[in-house]
């Protein structure tokens, strides 16, 4: 027999992919750090499992053994061993952790918060929790057991301090519920005439700009929302792509062309006569009346399916 | 978990960094990207984390745009001016190399053509070229040749008025213009006549700057031309001092004979010293050999030798230079010329 079944009854594991789980234990910094091939086999299975192996559709079939192995050879591993071993308390992967990460913590928390003050504070209390001064059923708790090596330590650590940021000051500062900020006003300085809800079209021609918008591939509308949205700039997006600024400044602009010649050419099919169409295509787009924030979540794929979000473990690890 | 997460189920923090450092799958990502298109939270979260890694991690993906595109481009760049450097200097050079094409030698030379190059003075039964009118004899055909496809070992190039010669030769050691032949036939190349005549009146300029304008060969024919004979450009009327000076631009001395040209026959005729290279080529020189051009052979090859003929009757016995040349030529034949190399005629026809 050439597979094994894992001792909570999941589907067998192929050998091959057994062979290769072993192997990358064995490069990995797990050895060191204490962690057992069996358990950190079992992570890495978790984790592909979890993630489906890179293939989000859950109807679609599991990616091949060969497609598996690629998967779980491209998780950082190394990473994935010295947090695990952080979470089960393992002193020499905390000595680690220390040399490695603690002074990128607090410089993240730095520059995430702006103040000393704000980002020791930050950095002071996801330490803690990295920590798991917390146990639940003789397990530490962790937020740590929450990294799965997709992406690498650090950019992990930098995101938990951002979302803990994000959310605790949209929660106490002046921020404006989603809700309300989809809808912003149309221009008070606009002749009443020229206003598209003026067009006895206007019904048709909010349905061409939710159905452009749609038509929109999402790497495109997460562009138009931030940048015109966000107000991010060029630089911050092209940090983010991984691209020069100038790749996405016209990026930016031909997503516009092609945006106005759509609209405009579905406007002109619903009977809107040219002269108008032109005059509604010279008004921006933020002072029409035109939910486009609220279109583009409308659009948006549906959120991610609860497999894939992580259940806040013991009320503070909301990672 | 906040009232927004238990609403829009967010992606934890590990497929946000994922995102942020592109280490998702394709279909992962299109849909990550579709939740942040629509969630500004999420979008706050990523662009934070993104600002918050080293300032040099965020400079490796600004630094340069595609650089591996722009490379390629440079040397595409770069590999398409130098292939066209080479097909410019090579078909400069081929233009400046060019040789002497056979068959217009041929063509010119043959004493049979019914269209000779050279203008000679043939048999009229022989030649349908229209007989020069009386007293002025025949004109040199413009596209003259070469005798030899290639430029003399000598480096004097035949100064023909015409194609296929170098233009860096040309210039040096055009023909005055009042021996030239009546206007040339149609050039193979009107563009290197263009060019020529340019490089012509440039280095004709450049002599007269340099005050060694010699006197121009149009006035020596003149002075020496034989009685009743006028000059070989007879059409024309006489040259006007504007002419002259014009013809002495465009006479400009031919260079000078490089150090080791040694005449392999020569012979004085008056002022004017005719000589063969070792190539059989004919040149001419009015100044005693200090600059020397190339005059057009009768010879269809290369000429063998070439001598001054007895004096004549006619001929003042005091007068002891000769006044009529022999050239031979290795095909055999001869040709005599009493104007100084200007024209010849075949021996045969020659007149005593």
């Amino acid at each position: 027999m050439d597979s094994s079944h894992t001792p909570d009854a999941a589907p067998p594991v192929p050998s091959e992919l057994l062979r290769d789980l072993a192997d990358l234990w064995q490069q990995s910094a797990a050895p060191a750090l204490g962690l057992a091939q069996e358990d950190f086999s079992r992570l890495l299975l978790d984790i592909g499992r979890r993630y489906r192996f890179g293939c989000p559709q859950p109807d679609a079939p599991l990616p091949s053994v060969r497609e598996q192995i690629r998967f779980l050879s491209q998780l950082c591993i190394d990473d994935l061993a010295l947090a695990h071993a952080c979470a089960d308390g393992s002193e020499p992967a905390w000595e680690r952790f220390m040399t490695a990460h603690r002074s990128t913590l607090y410089q993240a928390a730095y520059r995430i918060a702006g103040s000393d003050a704000e980002a020791r504070e930050l950095a002071d209390s996801l330490y803690a929790e990295l920590f798991g001064l917390r146990e639940k059923d003789g397990l530490r708790q962790s937020p740590l057991r929450t990294y799965h090596g997709r992406g690498s330590l650090a950019a992990w650590l930098r995101t938990v301090l951002a979302q803990r940021f994000v959310d605790h000051y949209r929660r106490h500062r002046r921020e404006t519920p989603l809700e309300e900020a989809a809808e912003p006003a149309a221009a008070p300085d606009l002749p009443p005439e020229v206003l598209p809800q003026a067009s006895p079209a206007w019904p048709q021609i909010r349905s061409i700009v939710e159905r452009e918008l749609a038509r929109l591939d999402p790497e495109d509308r997460l562009l138009i929302a931030s940048y015109y949205f966000d107000g991010r700039t060029l630089r911050e997006l092209a940090a983010l792509h991984a691209v020069h600024a100038s790749t996405i400044s016209r990026r930016i602009e031909r997503l516009n062309l092609n945006l106005r010649k759509h609209i405009l050419r579905g406007l002109r099919a619903e009977g809107v006569d040219h002269r108008r169409a032109e005059e509604m295509m010279g008004l921006d787009v933020r002072d029409l009346d035109i939910p486009v924030r609220k279109i583009l979540q409308i659009s948006a794929a549906p959120a991610f399916s609860p497999a894939e979000t992580i259940p806040a473990e013991g009320g503070g690890a909301h990672v | 978990m906040s009232d927004n997460q238990a609403l829009h189920n967010h992606p934890d923090a590990g497929l946000l960094a994922a995102f942020a450092e592109r280490a998702l799958s394709a279909p992962e990502r299109a849909e990550l990207a579709a939740h942040l298109a629509g969630c500004a939270r999420c979008r706050d979260i990523v662009f934070l984390a993104q600002q918050a890694q080293p300032e040099q991690l965020n400079q490796v993906s600004l630094a340069s745009p595609r650089p591996r595109i722009r490379l390629w481009l440079t040397l595409a760049s770069a590999a398409c001016a130098a292939v066209l450097l080479a097909v410019v200097s090579h078909a400069w050079l081929q233009h400046l190399a060019r040789p002497v094409g056979n068959t217009e030698l041929s063509l010119a030379q043959h004493p049979s053509a019914p269209a000779p190059a050279i203008p000679v003075v043939a048999a009229p039964a022989a030649k349908s070229v229209p007989a020069p009118a009386p007293g002025q004899p025949a004109h040199r055909a413009a596209p003259e040749p070469a005798p030899s496809a290639a430029p003399s070992s000598t480096g004097i190039v035949s100064a023909t008025y015409s194609s296929p010669v170098s233009a860096q030769f040309t210039a040096e050691s055009a023909p005055p213009a009042s021996l030239a032949a009546p206007p040339p036939p149609e050039p193979v190349h009107p563009m290197p006549q263009a060019r020529m005549a340019m490089q012509k009146e440039k280095a004709a300029q450049q002599q007269v700057e340099a005050g060694r304008l010699m006197p121009s060969a149009a006035e020596a024919d003149t002075a020496s031309a034989e009685p009743g004979q006028a000059p070989v450009h007879g059409a024309a009327p006489p040259p006007s001092a504007e002419t002259r000076s014009a013809a002495a631009f465009l006479t400009a001395p031919a260079p000078r004979a490089p150090a080791n040209f040694v005449p392999a026959s020569r012979v004085q005729i008056q002022n004017r010293i005719l000589a063969l290279d070792a190539a059989g080529a004919l040149f001419a020189s009015d100044d005693a050999g200090r600059h020397w051009r190339s005059l057009p052979s009768p010879c269809a090859g290369p000429a063998t030798a070439i001598t001054a003929l007895p004096q004549t009757a006619n001929q003042s016995a005091a007068t002891s230079a000769p006044s009529a040349v022999r050239l031979v030529c290795s095909s055999g034949g001869s040709w005599t010329s009493v104007d100084r190399g200007n024209t010849w005629q075949p021996e045969a026809a020659a007149k005593p």
